[in-house]
């Protein structure tokens, strides 16, 4: 499967923001030194799209406002490079936190399922008559990278010859709320890396974009994502690492993909959230990995964070950076204020660029790093063989009872563990901390393996529906509409993995899939091919749900094949551990 | 004095999930965060919108929070002090 010719290029991007309807004039407006963030009666601004202006396709009548934003610029992406969704060798990768969340209100049920991100995929499948139905990813702030970085594999592997990875999510006042609840968010427009950051501003948006093995779809100017990798802290589900040591692993792996030296990176597009925290950690991650004084910028104050579609749109950016010679200023930066002093760019500047590294970062502990090259810079990875992976252990878990606490409370003393943190995570978290703590009992695995080796992938249907409830909920009985952060944290898709990686120390890749039913073996056999081509030693993968009072875990331990014959441990054959799939 | 520092202690169990944690078990004086109970910054937002909600204190910088959320003791001594004026 796959072959070693097979390059990933950018092709058709399209996106729309608070500062504008298409890459070109989002660009545009940076240059003008305008924000499509304003002020709002909230008392901080916020990055919002006029909804009464916004040009709806035809035929999105029934649709919600983030299905639109989907559908459009998915249209864009077909009609300028004319692929079509039809074809079976194409596919939709979808990037969404939170989907149609505003249609969750107190305890009523919707439906129609529309609160669930599955459901996205449905509509924008059947509007585009798709062959394939889109997949899901949802992985915190990471979301939009995780969605570039799986389908370039999937492409590399064969599966599809082209996929646009599409990414979206509104403002709403779920996520005001939360954001608000963790006092994150700035009075002003944000200012990422300043001396004066004191905050984030969420914005709404959405960004679809092309990846094809097919250079002819990839334009004059020829961009490769020539490398890209996920990583975990393991160490908090909200606070960034203190060190800094997850990203840099993201940072690392995604360079060493591209077989560039570090030197050659022109550029970096970093998170650049402007909370205190968030910037000190790309500080240090920058710094371990030698780039401290690479020229970096973050678009945040351009239109906000903008959450599942901050990786794509801001990637799309970066190619528009590239292509036009211009690495952009960070609008509002007077002074670097981060504990290692970074290369932080405040003007707009003529240069010419060969390669490109997008960073993201989020809830969960998740970190993401994408290399672009210009077409023909990057040599890829050193060339080496693939290592036959197999299931080493599985576990399976049903709960239909009708007391989730009590039934919990037993299960986590049966593990004979102390871990205070365990009571405060939500019901879904709990499970599969469970399942996970069964799944890699006497499994040995921090001795086999170095904490970045190993990673987890998992799929639910329901997300944190749960935890969405309770936070609707809490925000609703409280008069003045604040939120509990303890609650709001875990209303993502992903918090279960971080949990897992926090608990068992996985550094690797996490990512996060979500289908309507089963996903076909799609999950675990993701995991096994991540083993064999080399991008972790080990895996934790499967199914993971709660909701309704009904939960199940599925996972399977994914090892090498050396692993349960007990010949030699890959390590020691000299392989490196970071993927060296050509 | 007590009869706070007791109900705050229900209040941060209750709050915090602090699972066989009773009342006689949080020392008056032991510090809240680090080791002891395990407390960590989504704590220390919860316990910021107790005060809010609880007893109408608003703290209007978090950073002066460190000293102030360091034991059961001196948050009584500063829910003691702001209801007062």
């Amino acid at each position: 499967m796959g072959s070693k010719k097979i390059k990933i290029y950018a092709g058709a991007g399209s996106m729309a923001t608070s500062a504008g309807l298409s890459p070109g004039e989002n660009f545009a407006r940076v240059l003008a030194g305008g924000s499509g963030c304003a002020p709002t009666d909230k008392g901080f601004p916020l990055g919002l799209i006029d909804r009464e202006a916004f040009p709806a396709p035809p035929g999105t009548k029934g649709c919600t406002f983030l299905e639109r934003m989907l559908i459009r610029t998915i249209g864009e992406v077909i009609r300028q490079s004319e692929v079509s969704l039809a074809d079976k060798r194409c596919l939709v990768i979808i990037s969404s936190t939170k989907g149609n969340i505003e249609y969750l209100t107190g305890e009523d049920r919707e439906p129609d399922g529309r609160i669930y991100l599955w459901s996205l995929a449905e509509k924008v499948g059947g509007y585009f008559a798709a062959a394939n139905m889109p997949l899901v990813i949802s992985n915190a702030c990471i979301s939009g990278l995780s969605a570039v970085i799986t389908a370039s594999r999937l492409i590399r592997w064969g599966d599809y010859d082209h996929i646009i990875v599409a990414g979206g999510d509104t403002v709403t006042d779920f996520v005001i709320s939360g954001f608000a609840s963790f006092k994150s968010l700035s009075t002003a427009i944000c200012r990422p890396y300043d001396a004066s950051r004191d905050g984030l501003t969420l914005g709404e948006g959405c960004g679809a974009l092309l990846l094809t093995r097919d250079k002819a779809l990839a334009g004059e100017f020829a961009v490769e994502i020539a490398g890209g990798a996920v990583s975990n802290d393991a160490n908090h589900i909200s606070g960034p690492s203190r060190t800094g040591e997850g990203l840099w692993y993201a940072i690392r792996d995604a360079i060493w993909q591209s077989g560039l030296p570090t030197e050659q990176i022109d550029f970096i597009n970093g998170h650049g959230t402007a909370t205190v925290y968030n910037d000190e950690m790309e500080s240090r991650a920058l710094a371990l990995a030698g780039l401290e004084n690479t020229p970096l910028n973050s678009l945040k104050p351009l239109f906000g964070h903008t959450l599942g579609a901050a990786g794509i749109v801001e990637l799309i950016m970066c190619i528009e950076q590239m292509r036009r010679g211009v690495i952009l200023g960070t609008p509002g930066f007077t002074s670097c204020g981060t504990p290692v002093g970074l290369n932080v760019t405040a003007e707009n500047r003529k240069q010419e660029i060969d390669a490109c590294l997008k960073t993201a970062s989020g809830f969960g502990g998740c970190n993401a790093a994408v290399v672009l090259a210009r077409a023909g810079m990057a040599p890829g990875p050193t060339a080496k063989g693939k290592v036959p992976a197999t299931v080493t252990s599985r576990i399976d878990i049903e709960y239909t009872g009708s007391d989730f606490g009590g039934y919990i409370r037993e299960q986590y003393k049966l593990l004979g563990e102390s871990n205070m943190k365990f009571y405060k995570m939500d019901d879904l978290c709990k499970l599969g901390y469970i399942g996970a703590a069964r799944l890699l009992k006497n499994r040995d695995i921090a001795a086999k393996y170095s904490p970045d080796e190993v990673g987890i992938i998992l799929y639910g249907n329901s997300s944190s529906i749960d935890s969405d409830r309770s936070h609707v909920l809490s925000v609703g009985q409280s008069p003045e509409g604040a939120a509990s952060p303890s609650v709001f944290v875990y209303t993502l898709a992903n918090l279960v993995a971080g949990e897992i990686c926090i608990r068992h120390r996985l550094q690797g890749e996490n990512t996060c899939f979500v289908f309507r039913g089963g996903d076909d073996g799609f999950t675990e056999n993701y995991g096994r091919r991540i083993v064999e081509n080399g991008y972790l030693k080990a895996v934790v993968c499967g199914y993971c749900e709660l909701a309704g009072g009904k939960g199940s875990v599925r996972l399977q331990l994914i090892e090498p094949k050396t692993q349960i014959y007990g010949e030699t441990d890959a390590r020691a054959q000299g392989a490196p551990y970071r993927s060296a799939e050509p | 004095m007590e009869k706070l520092m007791q109900e705050l202690k229900e209040r941060l169990i209750e709050a915090l999930n602090l699972e066989e944690i009773t009342p006689e078990d949080i020392d008056n004086e032991a510090p809240l965060f680090g080791e002891g109970l395990g407390l960590d910054s989504i704590d220390a937002l919860e316990i910021i919108l107790i005060l809010e909600k609880d007893y109408g204190i608003r703290l209007e910088n978090p950073a002066e929070a460190k000293p102030i959320f360091y034991s059961v003791k001196t948050l009584a001594d500063y829910i003691a002090g702001c209801t007062k004026k």
